[in-house]
């Protein structure tokens, strides 16, 4: 029965998964950077699950995109202990995408205060980090305290970052 | 303007650019407001609001859901959460590109494409004939790219694990062969005027492997009586205010590829797949989708088939007039009017498919339950980035 290849053909995708080929894209993938200005708490707590919650400001929809090609068989983010949550309440990290939008300012704090301590913000793409090409970027109470650089930014450079985030939050 | 003229209408009604509806062949003042959809059944209503920030949603977007338990009995939507100010006006046609292609990343060569075309068309150019089929070429990896990204939404929404890690990694594969032959996975920095910065030789026999295994997927979950189940039915739509494979999958042979002359989609014998027997639900939205990846690595095929040396890229300094271009994005028609002085953009409106489709989609939701409302958004393949956006 298909069924039944379904289920070995899976096994065999989930074997892909890809390690950081770091030579074969030195070009594209760029170096996440650590915010210098933001205070940086380290806490037990994100030594190991680390779940992220994503918000759309004002994006292109490349952005977001390339954050859910982490959920696939190349990239599997679970396997590095990350997960996407479908609510705040749940969530260790605030991802922001987007440039600044009017209404969306609301959304923003309203899921950054939803979100129980400790809690971080991760800003991912051009467009969060500075406005990019289009206008300005989101403002928060806090500040995020890493910037993952690309427009978009390429699926690695986004592990990457939110390791980062991770591993400077963390006891 | 070459091919479009102002005043009455000729042939299919495609949606509202800027203060006028664009039709097949002219543009028509009797633009109809987008008014919110009401469908009011008497019972007794509660009402809740999802969006514009929740797990299952990829963008910003509110939903006001007005329901007596479990059916949908009222639906509006609220695309303006996200809107973005693009600024394009009074900017030189090279500078306002790189914009242009952020409208919509996922449709980026569609929009990159119509608004070149439209630059064309005031400019009284005809690009040649590689660029032309490379244009092709990069509209139909598009397009491959969005239906194996809507078909695993769907697969997702569906709790279906394997079909739609599967899928993804083919979304995957196709994004890093759309880096390998345009140098960037979203095609941004790819186009110009008469010029194409990609070299698409080859390109078919690095999609075979994605066919093989797409045809794979979808011959399985066609097979899953669970699956098809879920999907018939879901999200019933007839209606002719609606563009792209949302239409094709009601019956309606509405396609730009055939009836716009932007591109040469004539001289690859292109004919569009349209529904037949039970149709516009979410399940004929699907098939649909998965028929046109097959067609467009075809239509790929026989582009690379034709490409041939390039001439020369023009150059915009000098151009003044007016002009439309109008392309099948993978979602519908995406079309731009433009006005140019002196290579520099006056006046610009666009029309988008997921503007066009969003009424259709509050239309299709109601009477369906919650638990299915998922299947029947992804199905229709809306972008918000699309719709919350204004130039100025
Ligand atoms: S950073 Fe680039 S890709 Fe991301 S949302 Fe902004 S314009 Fe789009």
């Amino acid at each position: 029965m298909k069924t039944n290849i379904w289920f070995l053909k899976g096994l065999r995708k989930f074997g892909r998964t890809e390690k950081y080929p770091a030579e074969k894209y030195a070009q594209s993938v760029m170096e996440p950077i650590v915010n210098s200005n933001a205070t940086v708490k380290k806490f037990e707590q994100f030594k190991r699950s680390f779940y992220l919650y994503q918000v759309d400001s004002g994006t292109c929809g490349a952005c977001n995109l390339e954050l859910q090609a982490l959920q696939t068989p190349h990239y599997d983010l679970n396997r590095l202990g990350l997960f996407f949550t479908n609510t705040p309440r749940h969530a260790d990290a605030l991802v922001i995408m987007g440039v600044y939008s009017e209404k969306m300012v609301k959304a923003l704090e309203n899921a950054y205060d939803a979100m129980p301590e400790p809690k971080l913000i991760i800003a991912l793409g051009a467009c969060a980090m500075s406005g990019g090409m289009i206008g300005k970027s989101p403002r928060l109470s806090k500040e995020a305290i890493v910037y993952i650089p690309g427009c978009p930014p390429n699926p690695y450079t986004i592990l990457k970052g939110i390791m980062k985030a991770k591993e400077v939050s963390s006891k | 303007m070459k091919i479009y003229s102002y005043g009455k209408p000729i042939g299919r009604k495609i949606g509202t650019i800027g203060e006028y509806t664009l039709y097949e062949k002219t543009l028509v003042k009797d633009v109809e407001a987008l008014s919110e959809t009401e469908n009011e059944n008497g019972d007794t209503k509660f009402n809740f609001i999802y969006g514009p920030s929740a797990g299952g949603l990829t963008e910003s977007v509110l939903f006001n859901i007005s329901t007596t338990g479990e059916s949908i009995k009222n639906m509006t939507s609220n695309p303006t959460f996200k809107m973005r100010n693009l600024k394009v006006l009074n900017k030189k046609i090279e500078s306002a590109l790189p914009i242009i292609e952020r409208v919509n990343g996922p449709f980026s060569a569609a929009h990159a494409i119509a608004f070149l075309s439209a630059v064309e068309d005031a400019a009284g150019i005809r690009a040649d004939k590689n660029t032309l089929m490379s244009r092709i070429i990069e509209i139909e990896l598009e397009r491959i790219r969005n239906h194996l990204h809507v078909v695993a939404r769907m697969c997702e929404a569906a709790a279906f694990g394997v079909p739609y890690n599967s899928l993804f990694y083919l979304r995957e594969m196709t994004n890093r062969t759309i880096d390998k032959y345009a140098g960037h996975r979203y095609f941004f920095g790819a186009n110009g005027i008469n010029e194409i910065r990609a070299d698409f030789s080859g390109v078919t026999n690095t999609l075979s492997c994605i066919d093989r295994e797409a045809k794979d997927v979808y011959n399985t979950l066609l097979e899953s009586k669970i699956f098809v189940d879920r999907l018939q039915d879901n999200g019933k739509i007839i209606t002719a205010d609606c563009v792209g494979p949302v239409a094709r999958a009601s019956g309606l042979k509405f396609d730009a590829r055939l009836d716009s002359q932007s591109l040469p989609y004539k001289e690859l014998n292109f004919s569009p797949i349209v529904e037949e027997g039970i149709v516009g639900d979410a399940m004929s939205r699907f098939i649909i989708r998965f028929e046109e990846i097959f067609r467009s690595m075809e239509l790929i095929r026989k582009a690379e088939s034709q490409l041939g040396r390039h001439n020369k890229s023009g150059s915009s300094r000098s151009i003044t007039g007016e002009g439309i271009g109008r392309i099948e994005s993978p979602s519908g028609d995406v079309a731009y009017l433009v006005k140019l002085n002196a290579g520099k953009i006056k006046k610009i409106s666009m029309l988008t498919p997921s503007a066009v489709n969003l009424p259709a989609f509050q239309k299709s939701a109601v009477n369906n339950v919650f638990t299915d409302f998922h299947f029947n958004w992804e199905s229709f393949g809306i972008w918000i980035s699309e719709i919350a956006v204004k130039f100025v």
